[in-house]
């Protein structure tokens, strides 16, 4: 991304730039179909490379939840020519680290290392992805379904509230769907993932013309390309992966209450709507609803709940889109003796007024400034702007998305807002859970 | 401990090797070679004195349109707290920007995101520091803000009644976050439940209802004091505008009353093995700390510690990980470290483990830290260990926030501005036998200090098995029962 200083300083934060930020990249593309983007900068003598697997917890199949991120564990277990344990070693000796995160529509890698090691990272990342079947076998398979068991304990259910997610994503999305499932998946279908489930899925979507890969940091083009194509240019392409295929589900006809159970202390509530997906029109709006309603100190709801009514101790509004869909969700935790069903009432009288009235342009308009230099400011480091990057090309299917991401932002009007939130945000379309302190109760 | 169905697996093959012969390089097993090392120059910080003696360090960098700043204040934090007031620290600090100049806390909040900048109050042991994110073209309002903020606070009492109420249940809720309270019992048994460095930093539950208004007036009064502070700046700002601005308001500040940062005394004493426990019925994990009193941030044998921790626990290939998760799966993370103070701070092992491997999995951990202390480090994992430190320094100052807080830690400490220029070097001379020395020194396991959170019914016979010394029972909150 490169952006003029220029010190125009007015009132609005938004606009104000002399030249639109962008992520300046160049681009090629291997006969196997695997595309990749160098974004040079030279600030730091570190490279990053970014592989974004197009797979994620939506593409599993029946009884095999949770496998698109257990898969993701076994990739850094060793491959044809890499015992277990040397990639890291030679990553973290080179300065660098390797990690990877899975969601409902993609897996995500990212190694690290000084800019001097670029063909080792390659080399390492080609290995896994024409070689990870090589050496494959039970006991890694074993060894990392008991760490992401334990990964399972850690972020959910040793988590005050941990099921939460859980239980709303099987709440609003139906059985049949992609996202009815959490990305960590359930204990009895990660035991049940066998060898042959590694093997056929790293056949279906591990493929060349299955991800794009950037590699941003200190890298040059001319030096990049002869590697990449040296690595994985003869990685054979594969046929299109044939994906389980959604249909948009039917309505929310009928407000959908879950009532369960924690060894918390206080109750928590967390109201979640269906929303639309990801790259269309009504996101930026919905997104700036929720800052209105409960993004920090200046939101609608904070102002109510905590700071003048005092009932809650936290809350908080977001808004996260997908390839299937998005979801809306309010959280509030309460204080002390205050009635769950309070604040379930307060916060709908919120959502309502947000839906039936503009909201005001001066908070619009803090909401867009706020969401504006937040993202910018998230897109500093390097690895953020190549994943950002990986996205575009993914999801938006234009890699030269940013200056646009900008503007739909700004170009969202009080009425906009107003509309969205009243398509969305029906009473009836909703799904309300309720965590009492009780006993922990893990699904 | 592997299933019977999954033994008869075992020897199955996968699947047909990939078709490397088309790649077209003749060895695939050897790793390619780096090529040459590049240089890498840490920041530089032009250092300067506003008139009531507030440093400013200020690292210029104009790749974006951003400006972080970080402000420190040595002996604002929880160090400071008075006796039967622990919290006080982090509640004033808390407190600044709930009313401030005549704007009150709501105003304040909304002003923040007009600008689209960030403010954020955080308080430590020996410290307390505002860290603020601003857009270049509203760095002139986000001063003035901030200024208001650190200079003008109201302590509303309102605000203040308001506030307490939020802090109070956050302690009360602290019995649902077990982590939280397996750290808590480790510090209170290493340095005294009510001592400087032995009390949470967030506050006593127990003593939180006895600080009124007029604690917070005074503490601020007494450690927020401009003449021991400093002020880090980073990103795309003009120097010589920015010296104006902070000359003509922050500069100007002189309040009375403020006090030198007082020194803490800590007593590094060898306190045996301890075994500090919570029962928290039906745990999935336990969660775990053990540890024991180490160095101050000055010590000469920095360097070899970091080293040391390094090996022992410092990424994915130290041994607690590979160890405890790749080898075992008993956990998902493992870590270890030495919380850096102006006096000796805890050196600490992290981790969770699932609930019926606990026993085993703390055996291990006292194991390996035995190893340190007897074996050498084998040369190629010490010199593994060594190079991730050397050519991970870059990425201390990946953004502005994070080089501001680089900063922000040499001026705390007292150490040279530029004192990353030779760490490489620091780091290049130490040695297996350094290590091994420093892991006799530093880290006996005869004198760790071990603390869980768990569902003691069913890890408590395997713990009493792994002759961890006394064992002294905590309620959930971590109070001694």
């Amino acid at each position: 991304m490169r952006v003029l200083s220029s010190l125009v300083l007015v009132g609005v934060v938004a606009t104000a730039y002399a030249e639109e930020p962008k992520i300046a990249y160049q681009k090629f593309e291997l006969a196997n179909g695997l595309r990749v983007y160098v974004v040079e900068d030279h600030k730091a003598p570190t490279v990053y490379n970014v592989d974004w697997f197009r797979v994620g917890s939506k593409d599993e199949v029946a009884h095999r939840t949770g496998f698109a991120h257990l898969f993701e564990h076994l990739m850094f277990k060793g491959s044809a020519h890499l015992p277990d344990g040397l990639m890291d070693r030679l990553l973290e000796g080179a300065g660098g680290w390797s990690n990877a995160f899975t969601d409902t529509d993609m897996t995500v890698y990212q190694n690290v290392a000084s800019a001097n090691f670029l063909e080792q990272v390659l080399w390492i990342d080609a290995d896994r992805l024409a070689g990870l079947l090589d050496t494959f076998d039970q006991k890694k398979l074993d060894n990392q379904r008991d760490v992401v068991l334990n990964e399972r304990r850690q972020s959910y259910e040793n988590q005050p509230y941990g099921m939460a997610e859980i239980l709303i994503m099987e709440a609003l999305w139906p059985k049949d769907h992609g996202y009815h499932w959490s990305t960590i998946g359930y204990p009895a279908d990660l035991r049940a993932a066998s060898v042959k489930d590694v093997s056929d899925f790293f056949k279906k979507y591990y493929l060349p013309n299955n991800a794009t890969m950037v590699l941003a940091g200190d890298v040059k083009l001319e030096t990049a390309k002869p590697l990449v194509e040296k690595y994985y240019g003869w990685i054979p392409r594969g046929p299109e992966p044939m994906r389980p295929q959604y249909r948009t589900p039917a309505p929310i006809a009928k407000e959908i209450a879950i009532d369960t159970t924690d060894d918390v202390q206080v109750p928590r509530v967390y109201l979640t709507w269906r929303g639309p997906m990801h790259f269309t029109a009504d996101q930026p709006s919905l997104d700036l609803a929720a800052a209105i309603l409960g993004d920090g100190k200046s939101s609608r709801l904070y102002k109510r709940l905590v700071y003048d009514e005092k009932i809650a101790q936290s809350v908080s509004a977001d808004f996260s889109a997908g390839e299937l869909g998005g979801m809306f969700q309010v959280v509030a935790t309460a204080k002390p003796g205050v009635d769950p069903k309070r604040l379930i009432a307060e916060i709908s009288e919120e959502v309502a007024r947000i839906a039936a009235a503009a909201p005001p342009a001066k908070e619009l308009e803090r909401a867009q400034n706020s969401h504006e230099a937040s993202f910018l400011n998230g897109l500093e480091p390097t690895l953020r702007r190549a994943i950002q990057l990986a996205e575009y090309d993914v999801f938006a299917k234009d890699p030269d998305y940013l200056a646009k991401d900008l503007a739909r932002y700004r170009a969202v009007t009080v009425d906009q807002v107003k509309t969205a939130s009243a398509k969305y945000l029906k009473p009836t379309a909703r799904v309300v859970l309720t965590i009492r302190p009780g006993k922990k109760v893990v699904k | 401990m592997r299933s019977l169905a999954i033994l008869l697996l075992v020897s199955s093959g996968v699947a047909t090797a990939a078709p490397y012969a088309k790649s077209g390089i003749s060895d695939w097993t050897k790793a390619p070679a780096p090529t040459t090392e590049p240089t890498f120059k840490p920041p530089v910080a032009k250092r300067l004195r506003l008139k009531n003696g507030m440093a400013v360090l200020a690292i210029e960098n104009h790749a974006l349109p951003i400006v972080s700043m970080a402000l420190v204040v040595p002996g604002a934090g929880a160090a400071a707290d008075p006796a039967g007031k622990g919290g006080l620290a982090a509640f004033t600090a808390d407190l600044l920007d709930e009313g401030a100049g005549g704007m009150s806390a709501i105003e304040i909040a909304e002003e923040v995101d007009r600008l689209g900048g960030g403010v954020a109050a955080g308080v430590d042991v020996d410290s307390a520091s505002m860290s603020v994110s601003s857009l270049t073209k509203t760095l002139d309002p986000m001063i003035d803000l901030v200024t208001k903020i650190v200079t003008q606070p109201a302590f509303d009492a309102k605000e203040f009644a308001r506030v307490k109420g939020d802090l109070s249940t956050a302690l009360e809720l602290r019995r649902d976050r077990p982590r939280e309270v397996a750290q808590l019992m480790l510090s209170a048994a290493l340095y005294g439940r009510d001592s400087a460095y032995g009390h949470p930093v967030a506050g006593v539950r127990e003593q939180f209802k006895d600080i009124a208004v007029g604690d917070v007036q005074s503490f601020y009064k007494e450690h927020w004091n401009p003449a021991v502070m400093t002020l880090v700046v980073v990103g795309d700002f003009d120097p010589k505008t920015l010296r104006i601005k902070l000359d003509s308001g922050l500069g100007t500040w002189k309040p009375l009353g403020a006090k030198k940062p007082a020194k803490v005394v800590v007593k590094p004493e060898k306190l045996g093995k301890r075994l500090l426990l919570v029962d928290r019925k039906d745990a999935a994990q336990s969660d775990v700390r053990i540890g024991l009193v180490g160095l101050d941030r000055k010590d000469k044998r920095y360097f070899q510690f970091e080293v040391l921790s390094s090996v022992l626990g410092g990424g994915f290939t130290s041994r607690l990980v590979q160890r405890l998760r790749e080898q075992m799966g008993i956990t998902y993370g493992a870590r270890s470290g030495m919380d850096y103070r102006l006096s000796p701070g805890p050196f600490v092992i992290s981790t969770a483990i699932v609930t019926k491997d606990t026993g085993t999995g703390i055996g291990e951990i006292m194991k390996m830290i035995d190893d340190l202390t007897n074996v050498d480090v084998p040369a190629e994992e010490l010199e593994k260990s060594k190079q991730n430190l050397i050519r991970a320094l870059p990425a201390m100052f990946e953004t502005n926030a994070a080089t501001a807080g680089a900063f922000a830690d040499l001026a705390l400490f007292g150490l040279p501005d530029n004192w990353y220029a030779s760490y490489a070097a620091g780091v290049r001379k130490v040695t297996a036998k350094d290590v091994k020395t420093a892991a006799k020194a530093l880290i006996p396991s005869q004198h760790m200090v071990i603390s869980i959170v768990g569902d003691m019914g069913k890890v408590r016979a395997d713990l009493d098995k792994l002759n961890l010394g006394e064992a002294a029972l905590h309620d959930l909150y971590g109070n001694p029962l």
